[in-house]
C-alpha cells in the first residue's frame, strides 16, 4: 500500500501553515474555543500557558486525513502531488469540506480545559492570551524537516512570545514542548519550557477510587524528558491502579502517529499492534499526547478505552 | 524543581551533510535496533529499520546518488527513538532523520510521486 505523495504533503502543510498559522484546514478561532467561560486572562506573571493547539487540531487532522483517503479511493490522489499549489489556491477554504466530528471537537477541547483546570487547582499562576497561547508550535514542520517554513513560523512565534514578556511557557503536550525547545536553537527563542505535568499538585487531583488502567507512555516524555516516573506518581496520587504493558517507560512502543501525515495506513497498522498490546493488560489506557490518543483510537481495538491523562487526573473518566 | 525541559541536540540550524555522515558512520551494524523498531515489520525493505536507514543515508551522502529507497527510508521513520534505547553507539537516529529531511527539502530534492509504502 502506497502512502501519500511526500513532496505534496510537505508543500501543502508548509504553505498552509504559513498562510493560516496551522498545518491543516481549520476555521478561524477554533484553537481557543476551549477557553470560553473559564475567565482566563493576562495577569503579568511572565509565565504563559501555551497549548500549541495540537489537541484542538486533532479533529481537523482526522477530517483532513479522511478527505485525503477519499481522494485516494476515488483515484484522485494525484491532486495531492500539487499540495503547495492546492494550499495556495484553496487551502483555507478546505475547512468547509474537511469538517470534523463535532463530538471529537468537544472531547479534545475538554482535554485542554481539564489541563488548564488542573493547573488552576494546583495554584499555578499563568497568563492566557488566546492569540498567542493557542498558536501552533510548528511540530509537524519540525518533524517533516520543512526547515524554511519552520524558521518563518518560529520567528513569528518568538516575536509573539517576546511581545508578551513571557519568560516561561507551560506546555500541555510533548510535541509542542519538543518543538519549542528546538526553536530555542533555531530562531533564538528565549523561554523556559515546562510540561504542565511537572507543576500539578497531588491535592489538585480527583480520586479515581482504585480504577485500574494501563499507561501508554509518550516517546518524547519517556525517552527525551524522563517523565515516566512523574506520570505514574500523578496517576497513583489520583487513586488509579497501574498495570504496566509489556513495553512501558523508556521502552514504550510508538503509536505510529508521527507517520500519519504521509501514510495513514502505516500509522494505523502500527497503532493497532500497540493498542492490542495495551488492551491485553487493561480495558482503559491512559495516553498523554494528542497524536497518540488520536492514532490509537483510530485503530478501534475492541475492549480498549483510551483516555488522556488530563481526563484521568481530573476525574473525567 | 526538575520542571525545565532539558536541552535537546538540534541538527536543524542548517542541514550539514558532513556532520550527518560522521554521526551515521558511528553505526556498528549490530542490528539491536531492528528488534525494537516499529516500522521495520510493516515496511517493504530493510530501509524501514534503523540499521537500513543509516546504511542508505551513508550511501546517499557518500555517493550523492539519491534513490527512491533513501527517501522512503528517511520519511518512514517515526522519530520515536526506540532504537536509541538499545544502540551501543548511542546514535540518535531521530536527529539524523530530521537532518536528512531538512537536507532533502532545502535542496529541493524531493521529486513528485514518492511515497512511504506499507507491506
Amino acid at each position: 500500500m502506497r502512502g501519500l505523495d511526500i513532496r505534496g504533503v510537505v508543500e501543502f502543510i508548509s504553505e498552509l501553515e504559513l498562510r493560516t498559522g496551522y498545518p491543516v484546514p481549520a476555521p478561524r478561532g477554533f484553537a481557543s474555543q476551549w477557553s470560553r467561560g473559564l475567565g482566563l486572562e493576562r495577569r503579568g506573571t511572565g509565565r504563559l500557558l501555551f497549548t500549541g493547539a495540537l489537541y484542538q487540531l486533532v479533529p481537523y487532522i482526522e477530517a483532513f486525513i479522511a478527505m485525503t483517503l477519499r481522494l485516494e479511493a476515488a483515484g484522485k490522489g494525484w491532486v495531492l502531488r500539487y499540495g503547495g499549489l492546492l494550499a495556495k489556491s484553496i487551502g483555507p477554504a478546505l475547512s468547509a469540506i474537511a469538517r470534523p466530528d463535532p463530538e471529537a471537537v468537544r472531547r479534545y477541547n475538554n482535554v485542554v480545559r481539564s489541563a488548564a483546570s488542573l493547573l488552576i487547582r494546583s495554584g499555578v499562576e499563568f497568563d492566557y492570551v488566546p492569540e498567542v497561547s493557542d498558536m501552533y508550535s510548528g511540530a509537524l514542520l519540525y518533524d517533516l524537516g520543512a526547515l524554511e517554513a519552520l524558521k518563518v513560523h518560529g520567528n513569528r512565534l518568538r516575536e509573539a512570545l517576546e511581545s508578551m514578556g513571557a519568560m516561561e511557557v507551560i506546555t500541555i503536550d510533548p510535541h509542542s514542548a519538543e518543538t519549542l525547545t528546538a526553536l530555542r536553537d533555531l530562531v533564538g527563542l528565549k523561554v523556559e519550557v515546562i510540561p504542565y505535568l511537572e507543576l500539578l499538585k497531588p491535592s489538585a487531583l480527583a480520586d479515581a477510587k482504585g480504577l485500574e488502567v494501563t499507561v501508554h507512555d509518550s516517546c518524547i516524555y519517556a525517552r527525551r524528558l524522563g517523565l515516566s516516573g512523574r506520570v505514574r506518581e500523578l496517576l497513583r496520587a489520583a487513586g488509579l491502579r497501574i498495570r504496566e504493558p509489556p513495553r512501558s517507560g523508556a521502552s514504550t512502543g510508538c503509536c505510529g502517529g508521527p507517520v500519519e501525515a504521509l501514510s495513514p495506513g502505516m500509522a494505523t497498522s502500527i497503532a493497532r499492534a500497540r493498542a492490542e498490546e495495551l488492551a491485553s493488560v487493561s480495558g482503559t489506557a491512559v495516553a498523554m499526547c494528542p497524536i497518540c490518543l488520536a492514532n490509537l483510537s483510530r485503530a478501534r481495538v475492541k475492549g480498549l478505552r483510551l483516555v488522556d491523562i488530563s481526563e484521568a487526573l481530573s476525574g473525567s473518566l | 524543581m526538575s520542571a525545565t525541559y532539558p536541552s535537546v541536540r538540534m541538527p536543524l540550524r542548517g542541514p550539514d551533510p558532513q556532520s550527518l555522515l560522521e554521526e551515521a558512520e558511528r553505526c556498528v551494524y549490530c542490528g539491536f535496533c531492528e528488534s525494537v523498531c516499529p516500522t521495520i515489520r510493516v515496511g517493504p525493505h530493510r530501509g524501514y529499520g534503523p540499521r537500513g536507514r543509516v546504511n542508505l543515508l551513508i550511501s546517499w551522502l557518500e555517493s550523492g546518488a539519491l534513490s527512491e529507497e533513501v527517501i522512503e527510508s528517511v520519511y518512514s521513520c517515526l522519530l520515536c527513538d526506540a532504537c536509541y534505547t538499545v544502540c551501543p553507539a548511542h546514535i540518535r537516529l531521530s536527529e539524523l532523520m530530521r537532518g536528512a529531511r531538512a537536507l532533502l527539502t532545502s535542496r529541493g530534492a524531493l521529486d513528485k510521486g514518492l511515497a512511504v509504502r506499507t507491506r
